[in-house]
């Protein structure tokens, strides 16, 4: 079991695809619509700021996961507090993709099917993923992040014929407050909730090549979402903050001579595969986590009961879109700032003060 | 020892095949939950809206298509009294979804709504306010926003009743006509797609189309004439078709169509084809006053003369195109005052505004309706004439 090991390579696939995850349909900081392919780079930056600190973290722990990291700072007891704390995060973080996708199913193909019908066949394939291993998601991750970057690519020259600049003007219209608190919102969703990666980076076959591999999958991830985000302004214009699912309603707009229509259902799809990347590997973290936190020998057998604790709790944590909707623009900021920025940074900082010999072995 | 392997391997084959037939299985005898079969489908192509009798709800009117009859067409001998290929169906409600749920109760079908192409409009509903009116098909994911608007004064079933012409079903045939708008430029079709971009515009005046029917050989046909202008999400008034083609020249949306005057200094008219135009419109803000400029551009050719006078000569272009410009100026004027005496930005300078001078849009958009009637407008028309036909002179002069 843990001698699994993923390369340089497939770490930035899986950066990739979980920061594209569900912010791909349900997008944060939609108040600023128009400029959002703009502050996508100052999210970006923001973004890279916490993987940073994150990183310098492994670093000084190389080998270590983040609740081993805990434990060795904080010592036993409030080390497993700290964890704990982070697996709600994880849950929460695999609930909210969860919820997004079962609710888009649900209000644009499968109107009328319960819910139920929709999340169990969904957990089933999250927990098979999960039980045959780290390495087979991850080499299974790299088609589909290429099939992704293809769609968004083609999706350039789909939308040339209904492609209007004048709906990306005004490019900054917006009070300063507004900008920065938006630009927040998308740094600790999606690029902030890399924070889990913290857990699977030993498991990297070289990791003096972790740091630039999740940078280079982040930045990848953010020129991405800005390139789709561009264009999708381009297309809705201003009408897009309209939507709840604003990249659906983009992708069916395109009509290229009444022939080429109705194309939603192929973005759909992909987007579900990198949904369920994103699901897997919070799942399959918070079984890593949680049998580091108990001490357990073996973490095959706590992949179902996770997949059955987030099937139950989906609903009961976001409980409808509109719920869901405001906490993405209220609460999940500070939610998120809580947990990629102040607690790895108080995590550093005790690390720090703390010394010891893990400094010799950091390269 | 090979007995033993060789025992494994078959159970190994054994369970292997009984997964692929339980793959098998799944894939072949699983359904959709929630699928809709055609022949339980009533496929709707066009639908009215109107207030109900009493005044509270809506009444929303549908045309079906009987696909039976549109596959065999004339085929009715046998004596079998021949049915229209459509069914037209009203239903009310308080509201317009539930109205349209309600025409249940007549349909033994269900509605589909996705392949519906027009949407009618009763102007007492428009005057109202669209917006509660068209919450439902923004929302909704069966009806698309590619739905054409129209207004019309009547009720939206004579539309529907009225003889299609050469298409079997009307509404088919009104989606087919406005998308040859461009052979008159006379009506303005508008999506719901530009309708919703419109109106979140906020200062953007609304557009859309009137149809009528009318009396032909004693037989209903429906027939365009103007434009409705909506001012908010409320109809205040109407363009004629003339003004309604001075607001598409400011909108750069003039692909075709044709222009009559009189020719100058001689007695009787020219006709000009329009071949293409465009326009650019710049809004410059200077001391909360607002100045707008509008430069249009066309070609055209010579299409038709009335005069015995040879219309071919450089001189005679000259005059003709310096015409020509001034009548799409006076179309255009003509436009500007109907827009200033409604208050309605129908041409989007605001839009223009909001987008290169965003500050001075959010100075202005709360009182944008007097900012607009007192803009100062400078119009430029630069008329080409390049064509002439296939002949010079008439064939006597």
């Amino acid at each position: 079991m843990d001698k699994e090991r993923i390369s340089p390579r497939q770490l930035t696939f899986l950066v990739i695809s979980f920061t594209i995850g569900s912010w791909i349909v349900l997008p944060s900081g939609i108040e600023a619509w128009q400029n959002l392919w703009l502050i996508m780079f100052l999210s970006l930056g923001q973004g890279l700021g916490f993987a940073y600190l994150a990183l310098l973290l492994f670093r000084r722990h190389p080998g270590k996961t983040l609740f081993e990291i805990h434990e060795i700072v904080y010592g036993p007891l409030f080390g497993k507090l700290f964890s704990l704390l982070f697996l709600w995060f994880f849950l929460q973080t695999g609930a909210g993709a969860l919820a997004v996708f079962v609710t888009l199913l649900k209000t644009t193909v499968f109107t009328t099917t319960p819910d139920l019908a929709l999340l169990i066949p969904w957990v089933i394939i999250v927990v098979y993923g999960c039980r045959r291993g780290i390495e087979v998601i991850a080499r299974s991750n790299e088609p589909l992040v290429l099939a992704t970057i293809g769609l968004i690519i083609a999706s350039v020259f789909l939308v040339l014929n209904i492609f209007e600049r004048e709906n990306l003007l005004p490019l900054f219209n917006l009070p300063l407050s507004a900008v920065l608190w938006n630009s927040l919102g998308i740094a600790v969703f999606p690029f902030g909730q890399n924070v889990l990666f913290l857990m699977l980076l030993p498991k990297v076959n070289q990791p003096q090549k972790v740091m630039g591999a999740v940078f280079r999958g982040m930045v990848l991830a953010g020129l991405l979402l800005s390139l789709l985000q561009f264009l999708a302004v381009g297309v809705l214009g201003k009408v897009g903050e309209l939507f709840v699912f604003p990249t659906y309603e983009f992708y069916r707009m395109i009509n290229i001579g009444e022939v080429l229509t109705r194309l939603e259902l192929i973005p759909l799809l992909n987007f579900l595969t990198m949904g369920f990347i994103k699901i897997m590997l919070c799942v399959y973290t918070m079984a890593v986590g949680t049998a580091q936190l108990f001490n357990l020998r073996a973490v095959q057998p706590l992949f179902f009961p996770l997949g059955i604790l987030i099937l139950l709790l989906t609903r009961q944590i976001y409980p409808s879109i509109s719920l869901h909707l405001q906490y993405i623009k209220d609460v999940q900021p500070y939610f998120g700032l809580f947990f990629c920025l102040l607690l790895p940074l108080l995590t550093l900082g005790m690390s720090f003060l703390r010394g010891g010999p893990q400094r010799e072995m950091a390269s | 020892m090979t007995k033993a392997n060789d025992a494994g391997r078959r159970r190994l084959w054994w369970k292997k095949s009984l997964w692929l037939l339980l793959l098998f299985i799944m894939v072949f005898t699983s359904g959709c939950w929630d699928r809709r079969e055609l022949e339980n489908l009533a496929v709707v192509l066009g639908m009215g809206l109107n207030h109900t009798p009493g005044g509270e709800g809506y009444e929303v009117s549908f045309q079906i298509v009987r696909a039976a009859q549109i596959k065999s067409p004339g085929v009715s001998s046998g004596g079998g009294e021949k049915m229209r290929p459509f069914w037209i169906l009203r239903s009310s409600g308080p509201t317009v979804f539930e109205a349209i749920r309600n025409a249940t109760f007549q349909s033994s079908r269900r509605l589909f709504l996705s392949h519906s192409q027009v949407l009618v409009i009763n102007e007492a509903v428009a005057r109202e306010g669209l917006t509660p009116a068209l919450d439902f098909f923004i929302r909704d994911h069966e009806p698309r926003l590619s739905l054409w608007l129209l207004l019309t004064a009547e009720d939206p079933v004579q539309i529907f009743d009225a003889s299609a012409g050469l298409e079997m079903v009307s509404s088919q045939a009104i989606s087919d006509l406005l998308q040859q708008y461009h052979l008159t430029s006379k009506i303005r079709p508008v999506r719901l797609a530009e309708y919703v971009r419109l109106i979140m515009a906020k200062t953007t005046a609304n557009t859309l189309p009137v149809i009528r029917t009318i009396e032909n050989a004693g037989k209903k046909e429906f027939y365009f004439e103007g434009t409705g202008v909506i001012k908010g999400d409320k109809l205040v008034g109407f363009l004629d078709p003339i003004e309604t083609r001075g607001l598409l020249w400011v909108l750069g949306e003039v692909q075709g169509g044709v222009i009559t005057f009189d020719v100058p200094g001689k007695k009787g008219k020219a006709t000009l084809e329009i071949f293409t135009s465009s326009s650019t419109v710049t809004v410059q803000v200077k001391a909360d006053k607002i100045h707008v400029k509008i430069e249009v551009q066309v070609r055209s050719g010579l299409g038709n003369q009335t005069t015995y006078t040879d219309l071919s000569t450089p001189d005679q272009f000259k005059k003709l195109e310096t015409r020509q410009a001034e009548v799409i100026k006076g179309e255009i004027e003509a436009a500007l005052a109907k827009a200033r005496e409604y208050g309605a930005d129908i041409f989007g300078f605001g839009q223009q505004l909001y987008g290169h001078d965003n500050r001075a849009w959010q100075r202005l958009a709360a009182d944008w309706e007097r900012h607009f009637r007192e803009a100062t407008v400078e119009i430029k028309v630069k008329a080409v004439l390049v064509e002439l036909g296939l002949t010079t002179r008439p064939v006597l002069d």
